[in-house]
């Protein structure tokens, strides 16, 4: 993949995140809620412990055998009708779903959410080719009419408030601003889509499991959108990231649990539709045709290397962004890219280079709020440490733009660091050095710089703790 | 296109083990001892916890309990929600036909899977194949006998549950009928009207699915 | 209001058998040459129980600072180093559940395949924070000698994240009669320490930062104590910075200076 942009800028975004009062007060008030909603499902450390120890497991067995999966899922999705169709990158993804949508000659598409179509751009490539692609999910819906990204893989318009959500229906649906809340605003976007769900040519979705042993695509939702994109029009074209097969009809059991729970704090979605093939022989309905257009987009290299391979295990909760808090103050959008939070962290550098996204991997305090939530114990800290490795060089290199951060003066810093802290002579004339003038050192000394803007300079200490103790005969052994 | 598989299937082929378990324990899952009572109970706090309206009736042959006929109940609500268009499933079509007739200000009843009349009516009536108690969730098996859109596009739904075709979670549900040996196009599991908070997280019933959910929970067990 | 999930299923931890005569004290870094009170007063704490303390004068730092800036190479160079010196099969306390965390979770994985990997996991076996030490295996109890006095308490999330401590630290202060806790809004968020992280990401963490600042000053406590010197050193220096009344210090102090 190459660098077709300047990198991502993420600390102007994340600059304009924090200085955005009312952004951060929608943040914080929708994150507080689904942390809130969150905790109340999982109540019962045991079997917290229990189901998130079943759903790691059936993600890293499935992984452990994905090519293998892969073909067996092609395989039974065929027997049961579904097309199935590989794309390596977002440009094979994009002109297979064009090719299908120009054979039949359909000009509009409805489509449910789908975080891997947001990857492909889909939207806008499909507008360039004259064919008009509609977001049906309340949130997407909005942010489209808003012409932004998701700031959220679950909640994409929460950093909207009601005012701006009625400001903008207003100046792009005509409606009143006055009065709407989110009742009324809902019953416009109900009125407006349910029209285009009746006469779409083509609906696209995402899958959440897609199931080897069956042939089957599950996909859960609450509104009932996606329901509509994958039911009414003739035709439905399912798009997924090839990393998230399941081996078993069952698998999907305990991850469905631990996903809607730790995403938004529900026993279940509304709709949990599992599709396993266009109408066949006697039914009544449903789609003539499904697609399903499996995409690797750098995944598989992601794949290659054991210990990042636990990045695909996430099925997308978003429960590490709800609780991160350096997302609830910068919002989804600083991040650039598809995916914020703690999971785009360290997902986002290694599909699209670390040079492309050089401040992920140090955005983050490592307070581990992330790793506790997350439903299959992803090792999202770890994974960001590693990322560090290779952006300086000391990775295996299995990262794209491994060592594209290295730097002599810091490498040269952290040598001489180590080279003191290894040493005990070394450490006990240094220590005595700081102990002794480290307070002279100046508040606008390069790295003190940044900590002194609103902290007060740290003083050392008259005496280390290595020469009290001494002083105290604390034995030395 | 067949490049691109071959290339992803051979790139993942190349990568060494990873992390794998062999086996998992599935007793957090499995082990439920509600006694069917128990269930009962369960389906109906979950189910209208999430605004489900769920009314105990019986079959019109069932006399052995003092529980109303779910074509009276039905008719009732119809009634009372102005209710004048409602789309039925085919195998109650003619067992309310005949239930109905003679009766005054019952619904039309509608037989159809025609796209356009399905998004006119007022309601639609499906079966349920079972219902989940830990969820609340009813299980729809659409086929050949009922569209897929019959619980989804008229503005209410209405569906039909035999409490002896409750299974404590889907879990159950699914390894105790062994659906993966038979799965239809489609299988939805339904747990309440539509439902968003994708605006401040503010619940709202009914956005693209139907805003009112009726469960005629027929006590057979 | 609740931010953040219950705890996990506390983490089983093997006591050592038998009486505890001995330990080694891991000073840290951030201790050693800007908080020795706190070591000072694990000393303390943990030879009024009648255990003797070893400090072995080679130590220096856990390695963490590199470990966490992308230079494992450097944080296994300097981790190395304390490896000798903490041969003995005793406890290894520690005032610092962020040190803490980087031996016992961490050092198995920086020296995975490497020559000393067997000696890091033994030592990480034995590694103690310094509450949890007092509570689980000392299980002490404190007489309080102090004036009335309303703190508030600051959890390190590596002591929580990376060590399973669930509330060993209020344990000990609830046995300290004339000590009333009041809580954090958000006690389970992280005060925007994160070592160089404070430096790379100035602004987020300022932001994190004065957040907990108006945290603490909302409970009306008279001072913040914490686990952990990086914390402490990032919140006193914004509580000082902003010219705050709120005072702050280590939980091995305060536990000493009212106990003694």
């Amino acid at each position: 993949m190459s660098h077709s942009s300047a990198p991502h800028d993420f600390r102007a975004g994340i600059d304009a995140g924090l200085h955005d009062t009312t952004l951060r007060a929608n943040f914080r008030r929708a994150m507080d809620g689904l942390m809130t909603k969150r905790a109340r499902q999982f109540e019962d450390p045991q079997e917290w412990t229990r189901l998130r120890a079943l759903g790691q497991e059936i993600r890293q067995r499935a992984l452990s055998k994905l090519p293998d999966l892969l073909e067996r899922l092609e395989e039974n999705c065929t027997r049961n009708g579904i097309r199935v169709h590989w794309a390596e990158d977002v440009a094979q993804a994009n002109a297979i779903i064009l090719e299908i949508l120009q054979q039949r000659g359909i000009t509009t598409v409805v489509k449910g959410k789908s975080m891997v179509s947001e990857e492909m751009h889909l939207n806008a490539f499909l507008g360039g080719h004259g064919i008009r692609a509609l977001e049906a999910d309340l949130g997407e819906y909005i942010i489209q009419l808003a012409g932004q990204m998701p700031c959220h893989i679950v909640m994409p318009a929460i950093h909207l408030n009601k005012t701006q959500i009625a400001d903008l229906f207003a100046d792009k649906l005509g409606t009143s601003p006055d009065g709407q809340d989110a009742e009324a605003l809902t019953a416009i976007a109900r009125e407006k889509l349910r029209e285009e769900f009746r006469t779409a040519g083509a609906g696209i979705s995402g899958v959440n499991f897609p199931v080897a042993e069956t042939g089957t695509l599950c996909l859960i939702e609450n509104e009932g959108n996606g329901r509509m994109v994958t039911t009414v029009p003739p035709v439905h074209i399912a798009v997924t990231g090839i990393e998230k097969v399941v081996e078993n009809l069952e698998d999907v059991t305990p991850l469905l649990r631990l996903l809607t729970r730790s995403a938004t704090g529900q026993p279940i979605t509304t709709y949990v539709n599992m599709i396993s093939g266009p109408r066949r022989g006697a039914d009544q309905d449903g789609p003539q045709e499904v697609h399903l257009v499996l995409i690797d987009f750098g995944r598989s290299r992601v794949y290659a290397d054991p210990e990042t391979r636990q990045t695909l295990q996430c099925i997308r909760c978003a429960a590490c962004m709800n609780h991160c808090p350096v997302y609830v103050r910068v919002g989804g959008h600083a991040y650039g890219g598809v995916y914020p939070g703690p999971i785009g962290k360290i997902l986002t550098p290694q599909l699209n280079g670390l040079a492309d996204y050089p401040d992920h991997p140090s955005a983050s305090s490592l307070c581990n709020a992330c790793v506790e939530v997350c439903p299959v114990k992803i090792p999202i800290a770890q994974m960001l440490v590693r990322l560090r490795n290779e952006k300086a060089g000391q990775g295996t290199g299995a990262v794209q733009d491994a060592g594209s951060g290295a730097s002599r003066v810091e490498d040269a810093a952290w040598k001489a660091w180590a080279a003191t802290y290894s040493t005990p002579l070394a450490y006990r004339v240094a220590s005595a050095a700081l102990t002794a003038a480290g307070n002279a050192l100046p508040a606008s000394a390069p790295l003190l710089k940044a900590w002194t803007s609103v902290r007060k300079k740290p003083r050392f200490a008259a005496q280390s703790l290595h020469r009290t103790l001494k002083e105290m005969g604390v034995a030395d052994e | 296109m067949s490049d691109a598989r071959a290339n992803i299937l051979r790139r993942l082929r190349a990568a060494p083990a990873g992390l794998t378990q062999p086996y998992s324990d599935w007793s957090v899952l499995r082990d439920r001892d509600w006694s069917i009572d128990d269930q009962v109970g369960l389906f109906r706090t979950m189910a209208e916890s999430v605004n489900a309206r769920v009314i105990d009736c019986v079959a019109p042959e069932d006399a052995s309990r003092p529980l109303p006929s779910w074509d009276s109940v039905l008719a009732e609500d119809c009634a009372a929600r102005g209710v004048r268009r409602l789309a039925v499933s085919a195998p109650l079509a003619a067992p309310l036909q005949a239930l109905w007739t003679g009766s005054p200000n019952r619904p039309e009843i509608i037989l159809t899977a025609d796209r356009d009349t399905l998004f006119s009516v007022d309601a639609g009536l499906t079966t349920a194949r079972g219902g989940i108690a830990e969820t609340g969730s009813l299980i729809l098996w659409p086929g050949p006998t009922e569209p897929r859109m019959l619980s989804l596009v008229p503005p209410r739904h209405i569906a039909l549950l035999r409490t002896s075709r409750l299974h404590p979670t889907l879990w159950h549900a699914m390894t105790e009928n062994g659906w993966a040996s038979q799965m239809p196009t489609n299988v939805v599991l339904v747990t309440g009207p539509s439902k968003t908070s994708d605006i401040e997280q503010t619940l709202v019933f009914g956005v693209h699915g139907p805003k009112d959910l009726l469960i005629l929970l027929i006590n057979d067990h | 209001m609740t931010t953040g999930p219950p705890p996990s299923a506390p983490v089983f931890r093997p006591l050592p058998t038998g009486p505890v005569t001995e330990v080694y004290l891991f000073g840290t870094c951030l201790v050693d040459l800007f908080t020795p009170s706190a070591g000072v007063s694990t000393v303390r704490l943990l030879q009024r129980e009648g255990v003797r303390v070893i400090f072995p004068q080679g130590q220096s730092c856990c390695g963490q600072p590199a470990y966490n800036s992308g230079h494992p190479e450097e944080a296994r160079t300097v981790a190395r180093a304390q490896i000798p010196l903490f041969c003995k099969d005793i406890p290894i306390v520690i005032p610092s559940g962020s040190c803490g965390g980087m031996i016992r979770q961490h050092w198995p994985h920086l020296f995975a395949g490497q020559p000393e990997e067997a000696a890091a996991r033994a030592i990480a076996a034995r590694v103690w924070e310094l509450s949890e030490f007092l509570v689980h295996v000392l299980k002490v109890s404190l007489e309080d000698h102090g004036t009335p006095e309303t703190v508030t308490w600051h959890s390190s999330c590596h002591a929580m994240r990376e060590m399973g401590l669930t509330d060993e630290p209020k344990r000990l202060l609830g046995q300290l009669k004339n000590v009333t806790v009041a809580p954090l809004q958000r006690e389970r968020e992280c005060c925007g320490f994160g070592g160089t992280f404070a430096v790379r990401h100035a602004d987020v963490s300022a932001a994190m930062v004065a957040d907990k600042c108006a945290d603490i000053e909302g409970t009306g406590a008279a001072t913040v104590l914490g686990g952990d010197c990086g914390c402490l050193m990032n919140i006193s220096g914004a509580l000082e910075h902003k010219g705050s009344a709120v005072g702050s210090q280590h939980l091995a102090d305060y536990l000493w200076e009212r106990t003694k």
